[in-house]
């Protein structure tokens, strides 16, 4: 090391010391790691993420007709209202309808895991949905960002505010600016807001508690624009308004599993639709253990580096996949414990079916 | 397998004194920290799991200081006040080998990103090129052609600072 080396590395070493609170880096960093994972987890709509592009069964399209007025505090925009306006809405194709009561007849959020939410956005390109018990989420990824800087939104919906205090906790890394929200005309949301992000909570329906979200700058390339209050409002309104509870969607897969775990349930149905076509994902909860999920997948790059019963699977560090009859197929052991063996006996028990609200029934 | 808790009581204070070198900003050196841990945590499974911890972790700091840079390129303020300007190497009440350093920190603090990383990956975690390559995600060679390009540029530019003209060339 000659005397220039000698000079910088004493002056980086200077430069970086100083005490380090390791005590308060653990606690923010766990802090912060609890708001990632519960972001994470509604972004994705609970394992929508798990989902990856398959052809699911063929299209059907919502039984047609003029849209139906939105209920309680989501009714149709006003003209000073920033939201898609109602004349101008095409719905798009969406899974078949379920046979099921809506959130605005009555129907529970979460029942049957069908799909109580919509939105009557024209703009999503992606939609996304998950349903379990007592919690539902719609996440919409539009091809176009919106004049309020966001291009993804999701809401979440509970049967409590209690359940939804605690499904969407944590999301702000630092103290954001609040103030109330009167939701077009109707029912009077809190909104939050920080330079990262925006949520609305509030209740559209008796029973039913919702919170809507956007990131902003999520495609918005640099540099940042600043997210102004009128910013805030506009998105969440904007958001607040699309959303439908008044028909019921089926969420299903196209798969049975004929061996599980003991006593294993179905918890979770999510569905991810791009444009006419839609993949599937569902969620397993072991008693005792934790929760598995078996989606669609693309048989495409299907790369088989074992068998197991004397079928070929690709096992990898993550999770597994199998190829059956043209269909491609990925059990992810999540938390549930699964040994290998046991994902593998899962995996290779996989038969293609006719669609169904519940694999292992 | 090593739990996330124990790695940052292990880990933490030299993640701090490395991102302080890779943001200037002790504070958002602080947080940049906080944050990488943070998404550690989420996925600390896969992370635990990795050939070199401190290797994924570093490589996670460096891209999202590369990423945060790019953000924030408008609004960083070097607030540190030892964070100073050139001229103060040539102020004649501050020793010749402090102000040596002072304007050696500044001008590596003014390098790209990734030339910095790759100076202060080698200079202060004293970490060979190829570690410095499997952090910054780059070949051996690239990683000494950065170094190269990064020193020449250091001792061109320290060589320019009057009071120093002397030292810097002895």
């Amino acid at each position: 090391m000659n005397d220039i080396d000698q000079v910088f590395t004493t002056a980086l070493q200077e430069r970086a010391g100083g005490d380090v609170r390791v005590e308060a880096l653990l606690d923010g960093a766990r802090r912060r790691g609890i708001r990632h994972r519960r972001n994470r987890r509604l972004a994705t709509g609970a394992g929508a993420a798990l989902a990856v592009a398959a052809v699911l069964a063929a299209t059907t399209l919502l039984p047609r007709g003029a849209p139906t007025p939105a209920p309680g505090g989501s009714a149709p925009p006003s003209s000073a209202d920033p939201s898609p306006a109602a004349s101008s809405i095409v719905e798009k194709p969406r899974p078949p309808a379920a046979s099921l009561a809506p959130l605005t007849a009555g129907g529970g959020v979460g029942e049957g895991r069908q799909i109580h939410l919509d939105t009557v956005d024209p703009a999503p390109f992606t939609l996304a949905w998950t349903s379990s018990n007592g919690l539902e989420t719609i996440q919409a990824s539009r091809g176009k960002t919106s004049k309020f800087g966001y291009s993804t939104y999701l809401a979440v919906v509970t049967q409590t505010a209690e359940r939804l205090d605690q499904e969407t906790a944590h999301m702000f890394a630092n103290e954001p600016q609040t103030e109330p929200l009167r939701i077009n005309g109707g029912a009077t949301g809190t909104l939050r807001w920080s330079q990262e992000m925006a949520t609305l909570r509030w209740q559209p329906l008796p029973g039913v508690w919702a919170m809507a979200w956007v990131m902003f700058h999520d495609s918005v390339p640099d540099p940042l624009p600043v997210i102004t209050a009128d910013d805030a409002r506009g998105a969440m309104l904007e958001v607040s308004s699309a959303i439908r509870y008044d028909r019921v969607l089926r969420c299903t897969a196209q798969f049975r599993l004929t061996w599980a775990p003991p006593g294993t349930k179905t918890s979770t149905c999510s569905l991810q639709w791009t444009g006419t076509t839609g993949s599937a994902s569902f969620g397993f909860t072991v008693p005792g253990r934790g929760t598995f999920s078996v989606s669609d997948t693309d048989a495409a790059d299907w790369q088989p580096n074992t068998t197991y019963a004397g079928k070929q699977v690709q096992s990898d560090r993550d999770g597994s996949r199998i190829v059956v009859d043209g269909h491609g197929y990925l059990i992810e052991p999540g938390d549930s414990g699964l040994t290998k063996d046991q994902q593998l006996h899962v995996l290779t028990g996989i038969q293609p079916s006719a669609a169904t609200d519940d694999p292992v029934r | 397998m090593i739990e996330f808790d124990e790695y940052v009581r292990l880990r933490g204070d030299r993640l701090v004194r490395l991102a302080r070198l890779l943001v200037r900003d002790r504070h958002l050196a602080e947080d940049l920290v906080q944050e990488v841990l943070g998404r550690a945590y989420v996925r600390w499974d896969r992370v635990s799991r990795a050939d070199d911890i401190d290797v994924y972790v570093r490589r996670m700091l460096v891209n999202r200081h590369i990423s945060w840079r790019r953000r924030r390129s408008s609004t960083e303020v070097a607030i540190d006040p030892s964070a100073t300007h050139l001229d103060r190497a040539g102020l004649g009440d501050i020793g010749t080998e402090t102000a040596e350093r002072d304007a050696a920190w500044q001008l590596i603090a003014e390098l790209a990103p990734k030339q910095r990383a790759t100076l202060v990956l080698r200079y202060y975690e004293d970490l060979d090129d190829a570690t410095i390559a499997q952090i910054l995600q780059c070949s051996q060679v690239t990683v000494r052609s950065q170094a190269m390009r990064a020193l020449a540029t250091l001792r061109r530019r320290l060589a320019e600072v009057p009071a120093l003209r002397k030292d810097a060339t002895r």
